[in-house]
């Protein structure tokens, strides 16, 4: 918990371990969206496929500025953010 | 929110690591830096500190007994803590670190405390009767020799494991800093120097723990205190000291200089919620009042009844000074956000399972098990010296 830089790791509430999101594994073995992309009502939140070379998303990243957080902790940080504020982070 | 100023990720707001994990390093410093004080005799052949040798032997088991409990107490589940060593993970520090742990307490400490009194255990079986005896007749394993060239063969051989064990105890304490230093994550705490200045504070503590702890023991028992040796002890106290001052101002000076995007943040913590722990305890109280105390007792010739009050000040503020040091690491990491832009609170229950009168068990419990220790086998070399001849 103390390392990760984006305070994402949590004590389960219920199992009382430390936790991190698995990108709904769980779903998306069975070919569905994860539930935060799914539930987004602007469609701001995508789960795509980056090893898949068909896939729109290197279009995407190719033609628009995208960004990640902390590119200098180099965390290999697969969440890219379009046009993300500098005040993020 | 109460305690919360800024912006916090949800996670940072209830800090994690607690007093108890302020308690941890704090005493695996105290077991490395009494070591080193032993080994000073052993090795070094610095006769003048010879009384404390066994009481900075057994200072360091009774600490080092005690350091694992405060993780056990956080974590939970003290039974799942022997997977450490039946699934190795090579690539874990922290894992790692459990043989280490194993190493430094059976190869090093009891084995060289056995050896240093194995002699003692054998005259001490056959003066007593009942239980004792039969308790120290189990602590020869076995092993009644004590010709002239058997207690050789210890000496040399406790020799080697002393010389092992210098290498170890600075990896025991070594290891404290590099969790700590390697967190690339937390600016606080990320620093290749983290592991050399808590080897230094950690011989610094050690060195004035034994030092006051010998004191008080000569001063209870009724005995009076050698003053060559508490002198010997004093100077290398400052001695050492100075180079942890030193490595802890190159720390602040390089932070200072280079500036980076965590700086405004700490600085502000440092003048803010860490001011009175950081600045008036640490530094101050903690670091330069005992060195200007120790500083004076090198410089000037002065009785021995202020020199005897001076040496015990400046011990027990080195010794809340350290502490402070680990406070300050610790909780002070984890107070402020990861965004550099917001700050929590450090809130301590009183009771409860990490709170502080748990705390206050876990820093007395080792002077239990050193209280126990001593009963059974003296460190007292004049005492000693009536065993073996049989007084």
């Amino acid at each position: 918990m103390q390392a990760c830089p984006y305070g994402c790791r949590y004590i389960h509430p219920e199992k009382k371990v430390v936790d991190k999101c698995t990108l709904c594994y769980h779903r998306i073995t069975k070919g569905l969206t994860t539930a935060c992309a799914e539930n987004c009502p602007t469609g701001a939140r995508q789960l795509v496929d980056l090893k898949n070379p068909n896939d729109p998303i290197h279009a995407f990243l190719k033609t628009h500025s995208v960004q990640i957080l902390k590119p200098q902790m180099a965390t290999g940080a697969k969440v890219y953010y379009n046009e993300l504020d500098g005040a993020v982070r | 929110m109460n305690g919360v100023e800024g912006f916090m990720y949800p996670n940072e707001i209830e800090l994690h690591w607690s007093v108890l994990i302020v308690l941890y390093p704090y005493i695996t410093g105290l077991v490395a830096g009494a070591f080193i004080l032993a080994s000073l005799e052993r090795v070094f052949r610095v006769e003048a500190v010879k009384p404390t040798y066994r009481l900075a032997l057994f200072t360091a088991l009774s600490f080092l007994l005690v350091a694992p409990l405060p993780l056990q107490l956080h974590l939970g589940h003290p039974e799942r803590s022997p997977e450490m060593y039946f699934t190795p993970h090579s690539t874990s520090a922290m894992a790692m670190f459990g043989y280490v742990y194993l190493w430094y307490l059976m190869a090093v400490l009891v084995f060289e405390i056995w050896l240093d009194y194995r002699c003692d255990i054998v005259l001490l079986a056959e003066q007593s009767h009942g239980m004792k005896r039969l308790l120290y007749r189990v602590m020869t394993l076995g092993s009644s020799n004590i010709s002239p060239r058997s207690l050789h063969i210890d000496e040399r051989v406790g020799w080697i494991v002393t010389l092992v064990g210098i290498p170890s105890a600075f990896m025991l304490h070594g290891y404290v800093g590099f969790i700590f230093g390697s967190i690339k994550a937390n600016p606080w705490w990320s620093s290749p120097l983290m592991p050399v200045v808590f080897i230094f504070s950690a011989m610094v503590s050690g060195i004035a723990c034994v030092m006051v702890l010998y004191m008080a023991t000569t001063k209870m028992r009724g005995r009076k205190i050698d003053m060559l040796c508490v002198d010997t002890i004093a100077m290398y106290l400052f001695y050492t000291f100075i180079i942890d001052f030193s490595l802890e101002t190159l720390d602040l000076i390089h932070r200072i200089y280079e500036a980076d995007e965590s700086f405004r943040s700490l600085d502000f913590m440092v003048h803010s919620k860490l001011y009175f722990s950081h600045i008036v305890v640490q530094i101050i109280c903690g670091t330069l009042i005992p060195l200007a105390l120790l500083a004076v007792t090198q410089l000037v010739k002065l009785g021995e009844v202020t020199r005897k009050r001076i040496y015990a000040t400046a011990g027990v503020l080195t010794l809340i000074g350290i502490f402070a040091m680990r406070w300050n690491v610790v909780i002070g990491g984890q107070l402020f956000s990861k965004s550099f832009l917001g700050y929590t609170t450090y809130k301590m229950s009183l009771i409860s399972k990490e709170g502080l009168l748990m705390a206050f068990g876990l820093t007395l419990l080792p002077l239990g098990i050193l209280w126990v220790l001593i009963k059974l086998l003296p460190p007292w070399p004049e005492e000693n010296a009536q065993a073996v001849t049989g007084d």
